[in-house]
């Protein structure tokens, strides 16, 4: 005898756009949702914002170098079984051999320095990975040693307790385009006959980066010199995303609500 | 949009003012509330005076608080206690080395203020087995009415179970406002007004950080629909849609109003009224309404609902020791509790907090006593 095929919820995404240059998240289920269970998707995308003052004379361009994406789930609860997006086994360094080369005429050698560092040490684990190229001629002598380095790897997106997902700008100062949505977030059990997911993204004025400023050179210079000028103008940027947001949740804390998307549907009738 | 706060911002790329106090005040930035979770890295904060400068979950690494003035400072505590006091060159330090009056005063107001979650929690927990009677519980800052609250609800909701009401469960609803009502008038209509007035105009955002939130939001905007017209009707609406919210459960509800004045005996009476359900209200109110509470206690008894506050907090183990980190910070690690002290303190445990601290501040008092005129040049004070 066939099993009963499970009925099917139809669920339907909406959305509340609180800072919309900066972030857009969308849920989805992409193999859609029955009466047991469903996939649930995020595409989570991260863009600058730039605000110019009355007279276009000065202008800024920010963007977030974190976010923190969170569930909040009625009538369904994570599969705490299932894998998540952005999990995350705590030993993460790995070791890797590199081999180096090294030549023994210097003066016939171009060497090449490139180091890469994290933009922001306070977030990720310091990185840094240099490498250097020999460019020496044909008949240099060349040795082969090799040497061992211990490479951390740091994670742009990470599954955290509470049905949270934290999102971090890894090899930039802050994060741009595509983060999430190739891979289902989490598996979700349904639980009663009304579903509603609702996910936040939201960020700390302290997840501000400012990328560029535009102002007069002499302005720029002393704004740059100034840790205390730098401080108050994230809170006032801060202060600005905050008096724009039209998400139901302006008044939050100290917390700004990118955007806020929900998915809610109803277990069908048979007829 | 060109909002207050971007011309703000565009202002401040004009000026050469760098003093971080006078870029506070001048953009009326609230050194309580808007400095939170931020990037201060490296801040010289300066002379910034304010009654509360809340750092929670801010980035201060390199940050210069020594000369700041404020009587709570929150969230920095690891941070404060780094400030060069110890064996820093004179020069380097300026006013960070004088003990000074002001700053005994901070601390006296510091220990003076001092409450202990755990009791209260305690105390509210256990007035359960008592009665059903409504109970009151009074907090400080803002700091201790989220712990207070967080706590509570932590307690009365059942984490392990689905989102649906178990019937062996009670039915739990919690209303939460940051709102302060300075005015309080021991009348019935006045306690209504602000009771409603609050209830249907906060906007302030109940998430913070208690699960499940979304069933409890909506409970609590299903009570707050259609509390229109008088206040008269509003009782009534009121006391029908909280009851409303409480069906479903076999045993008690319980309602927690977190930072909402208490009610009129009126507006109680029609909830009692409307069910036959016990349903126990909590009140966590600010410390400010304690002197009301205390100076007219018949008044009190006869209009407001709850009638009685937990009571007197009793000194635990603990209590010595949180004393002294609070002596520590609030003093910027001046003032610290010596080996002898601590042990003459020990004395008070099992008995009243309030002797407690009154002990701790008639020791501040007496060092501030010996303090030459005005201020001091001294490293540190061994209580």
């Amino acid at each position: 005898m066939a099993s009963k095929k499970p009925k099917p919820i139809d669920l339907e995404q909406s959305a509340q756009p609180g800072c919309g240059d900066l972030v857009e998240v969308a849920l989805f289920a992409p193999q859609g949702a029955n009466e047991q269970d469903f996939l649930l998707g995020a595409d989570v995308r991260f863009g600058t914002m730039l605000v110019s003052s009355a007279d276009w004379s000065k202008s800024v361009e920010i963007g977030l170098s974190r976010a923190i994406l969170s569930l909040d789930l009625s009538g369904c609860e994570i599969d705490v079984s299932a894998h998540r997006y952005g999990d995350k086994k705590p030993a993460s360094a790995k070791t890797r051999l590199q081999h180096t080369q090294h030549t023994s005429t210097t003066s016939r050698v171009g060497a090449k320095l490139s180091i890469g560092a994290t933009a922001k040490a306070t977030h990720v684990a310091a990185r840094a990975a240099a490498s250097v190229r020999a460019g020496a001629a044909k008949d240099a002598k060349v040795s082969s040693t090799e040497t061992q380095t211990t490479e951390m790897r740091d994670e742009p997106v990470v599954a955290l307790s509470n049905s949270r997902w934290r999102f971090s700008a890894v090899a930039e100062a802050y994060m741009q385009s595509r983060y999430s949505g190739d891979e289902t977030l989490c598996k979700m059990r349904v639980t009663a006959p009304k579903i509603r997911v609702e996910a936040r993204l939201t960020f700390q004025p302290k997840d501000i980066a400012i990328i560029e400023l535009e102002a007069a050179p002499a302005l720029l210079d002393r704004f740059k010199k100034s840790p205390n000028q730098a401080a108050i103008a994230k809170v006032l940027i801060s202060k600005h995303l905050k008096e724009i947001n039209q998400t139901a949740y302006r008044a939050w804390s100290s917390s700004i609500v990118g955007w806020v998307s929900t998915l809610e549907g109803d277990l069908k009738d048979d007829d | 949009m060109m909002t207050e706060a971007l011309k703000a911002l565009f202002a401040l790329f004009e000026t050469e003012e760098d003093d971080f106090a006078l870029l506070v005040q001048r953009f009326g930035i609230d050194p309580a509330t808007d400095l939170q979770n931020c990037d201060l890295t490296n801040v010289d904060f300066g002379s910034l005076a304010a009654d509360t400068l809340n750092l929670t979950g801010s980035d201060i690494e390199g940050a210069n608080l020594s000369k700041v003035r404020c009587k709570h400072i929150l969230g920095a505590a690891g941070e404060v206690l780094k400030i060069p006091h110890h064996g820093t060159a004179f020069d380097q330090v300026g006013d960070a080395r004088f003990l000074s009056r002001p700053l005994i005063d901070a601390v006296v107001l510091a220990v003076s203020r001092y409450q202990n979650p755990d009791w209260t929690i305690k105390a509210i927990v256990n007035s359960f087995n008592d009665s059903a009677a409504p109970i009151l519980a009074f907090y400080d800052s803002s700091a201790e009415q989220d712990v207070l609250t967080k706590r509570l609800c932590s307690i009365l909701n059942d984490l392990s179970g689905p989102l649906y009401v178990n019937p062996d469960r009670a039915k739990f609803v919690w209303f939460y406002s940051k709102a302060e009502k300075s005015r309080f008038e021991l009348k019935a209509s006045s306690l209504e007004q602000n009771f409603f007035d609050l209830l249907r105009s906060d906007r302030t955002s109940d998430d913070i950080g208690v699960y499940p939130y979304l069933s409890n939001r909506e409970a609590v905007n299903q009570i707050k629909e259609g509390l229109e017209g008088s206040y008269d009707k509003m009782r009534g609406a009121f006391a029908r849609k909280l009851v409303r919210e409480m069906r479903g459960s076999e045993r008690r509800g319980v309602v927690l109003f977190s930072g909402y004045p208490p009610v009129s005996r009126r507006l109680y009476q029609d909830i009692r009224s409307a069910t036959n359900q016990p349903i126990k209200l909590i009140f966590l109110c600010s410390s400010k309404l304690e002197d009301e509470y205390k100076s007219q206690p018949v008044e009190w008894k006869r209009l407001v609902i709850p009638t009685y506050a937990v009571g007197q907090p009793q000194a635990s183990n603990h209590d010595v020791e949180r004393l002294g980190k609070r002596v520590e910070m609030a003093s910027r690690g001046k003032i610290s509790f010596g080996g002898e002290f601590q042990a003459h303190l020990q004395r008070w445990r099992g008995k009243p907090l309030v002797a407690l601290k009154q002990e701790i501040i008639d020791r501040l008092r007496h060092v501030a006593s010996a303090l030459p005129m005005y201020e001091m040049n001294i490293d540190d004070v061994v209580l």
